[in-house]
């Protein structure tokens, strides 16, 4: 059954990318919780929070990377459509093609060149700010590439529709 | 081929690729690696650029404040706080000429300081506002074009997304930006209320019937007028926090998303399981589309500086023998026309890392620069055929109207815009003057 086992793949494709995003927004929910906590203590016992600028710093780049792969799922990222509204479906499903080959290509290339630098992260345990606050950040590494190989994933997914439609429409048109 | 032509070539190839469908974020990746490559002739460092910039570029603790404001304004927008400002407005004005109108206006002038991004505050005020103004019949067009004009407050006002892009682009403080919009979105905001009051006053016709118009008895009338307290106090403590210096933006942008998450408990709205989930998710896309453009827009403007482009085109520029102001028109003319094609958000990506430097030398405030060409820039959210806050309102009204009416409708809203704008150009103490305070 290559097909069943095909669409649950894609199921827990789309399910991840989701779980993923709806991570990155708590994580936003987290921090707010953090900096809040931080101006109460530094307002009320002039006990501020150690090292939560350090924290919130790095947090950025997890939340925006967890967010990325299913933000283009949904169609949130941004592209201007002046000429592709205009098309006919045949051009329309050129153009886009190109669109997804180039995003699964740019993304793709991401993962590779941060490939090796994400290694050496683990190995030396790369860190962010001084003792003693130092906050890991080789797991951000991952949590990019993750980001991006996923994005590339989609952008893949994608590009396999219009394929997939298109193949579909000239197999009816030969009928 | 020198390395500022092959830059320039660049920038051709970005309109390119954007006019032809591909992901704005992608085209400005994929042109600053291919450039990259051909002046350094090693594939391996334009990668690197992808990689380093993914992760290096987002990692500060200003960036914060995007999904932070991002958040405030989902939880203020599901608490029915928007609701809420728009009843209070219409209260108080109702029996005043174009009323509901100027409501609208008002409404989102506060809306603004909770949201970032006019495309929320058109698909909002569509379904909050227009059936109001239906219902005493005002002229259709007339109302499209009220929700449309005044929806351009949404970037105006801070905190705004445009002004968070612009800070990073040029790295200026971004809470300076912030402060610096509010008497220019004010000004934004008198203009579009007196040009409606004009517009009915000189065809009555437009702002339907007054006798229609809802009565309340005193009682209810306070009682809706100051409804909106809470959203208030929290848009007050938020703006005047970074004013005066108690907050840092990142800091505010915590305590109006806790101050969002607030006004839901207060308010008793009903969130369910499903509701927060669909935050979630919104929360994310919203944040992670402008950040693949901030990340990207990087790229692009790394390489642009690397190239000598920049510093080459401010050099000609400014040494062009004309008065300094007609070069700001003519930034002015490019951003309305760049308007009539692609968004504001790729029109401040694409101009401003060579314009901001040019406009510098020529001795301009870098506040007050900022905020002329952000009002510019958001004219062209009205101007066809890619006017997103047309769009936004025609994807919340549905099929019932047409783009081609509400374009036709914002043609006076568009004018009065710029008269906003010339106040704003004329008079620079507008956008320095509370900044200096700081």
């Amino acid at each position: 059954m290559p097909k069943a086992v095909g669409t649950l793949m894609l199921r827990i494709h789309y399910k991840v990318m989701a779980v993923l995003n709806a991570i990155g927004t708590a994580w936003v929910g987290g921090i707010t919780l953090l900096i809040c906590s931080d101006i109460l203590g530094r307002a009320l016992f002039s006990f501020p929070i150690i090292g939560v600028p350090e924290i919130v710093k790095v947090s950025v780049v997890a939340i925006v990377w967890l967010q990325m792969a299913h933000t283009l799922k949904i169609g949130g990222h941004l592209r201007s459509d002046v000429i592709l509204g205009r098309l006919s479906r045949r051009g329309r499903a050129i153009m886009n093609l190109i669109a997804y080959a180039l995003g699964a290509v740019i993304f793709g290339l991401l993962v590779f060149s941060g490939w090796p630098t994400m290694i050496l992260a683990w190995e030396m345990g790369e860190f962010e700010g001084e003792l003693p606050v130092r906050v890991p950040t080789y797991p951000l590494r991952s949590i990019v590439l993750l980001g991006a190989g996923l994005t590339s994933l989609q952008f893949l997914l994608l590009a396999a529709e219009v394929i997939g439609g298109m193949l579909a429409r000239s197999a009816e048109e030969r009928r | 081929m020198p390395p500022a032509t092959l830059a320039l070539l660049s920038v051709g190839l970005v309109f390119v690729l954007i006019l032809l469908g591909v992901h704005i974020g992608v085209a400005l990746a994929a042109v600053s690696v291919l450039t990259l490559w051909c002046i350094t002739g090693k594939f391996s460092v334009a990668i690197s650029l992808l990689q380093t910039t993914a992760y290096s570029a987002v990692m500060d603790y200003v960036f914060a404040v995007v999904p932070l404001f991002v958040l405030m304004g989902l939880f203020s927008t599901v608490s029915g706080a928007t609701r809420e400002l728009f009843t209070s407005a219409q209260v108080l004005l109702g029996g005043v000429r174009g009323g509901i109108g100027i409501a609208t206006v008002f409404a989102n002038a506060i809306f603004a300081a909770i949201t970032g991004v006019s495309v929320a505050s058109a698909a909002v005020f569509s379904k909050i506002a227009l059936p109001e103004m239906e219902r005493v019949h005002y002229d259709r067009k007339f109302s499209l074009g009220i929700v449309a004009g005044s929806a351009i407050l949404g970037m105006l006002i801070p905190p705004s997304v445009l002004m968070i892009v612009y800070g990073v682009l040029t790295e200026q403080a971004i809470g300076k930006l912030f402060i610096a919009g509010i008497l220019p979105g004010l000004v934004v905001a008198a203009v579009l209320s007196l040009g409606i009051w004009a517009m009915v006053r000189v065809t009555p016709r437009l702002g339907g019937n007054l006798a229609e118009v809802r009565r309340f008895d005193f009682r209810t009338m306070v009682r809706a007028a100051a409804a909106p307290w809470a959203v208030m106090a929290l848009v007050i403590l938020v703006m005047g926090g970074i004013w005066g210096g108690f907050f840092t933006p990142t800091e505010a942008g915590a305590v109006g998303a806790a101050g969002g998450f607030l006004l839901i408990v207060i308010k008793r709205t009903k969130l369910t399981l499903r509701g927060l989930w669909q935050v979630l998710l919104d929360g994310g896309q919203t944040t992670a589309s402008i950040f693949l453009l901030l990340i990207c827009a990087q790229m692009y403007s790394r390489m642009l500086t690397m190239s000598g482009l920049a510093g080459n085109v401010t050099q000609w520029v400014s040494a062009l023998p004309i008065p300094p102001i007609f070069i700001i028109f003519g930034f002015i003319v490019v951003f309305v026309l760049l308007g009539c094609i692609i968004d504001s958000t790729s029109i401040i990506l694409l101009t401003i890392p060579l314009m901001h430097p040019i406009a510098l030398k020529l001795g301009y405030d870098p506040l007050w620069f900022a905020i002329v060409s952000i009002v510019a820039i958001e004219i062209g959210l009205l101007t066809p055929p890619f006017g997103m806050v047309v769009f936004a309102m025609r994807s919340a009204i549905g099929e019932e109207v047409q783009v081609e009416e509400i374009f036709a409708g914002a043609v006076p809203f568009i004018l009065m815009l710029g008269v906003a704008l010339a106040i704003i150009i004329a008079f620079p103490r507008l956008s320095t003057w509370l900044p200096s305070l700081m």
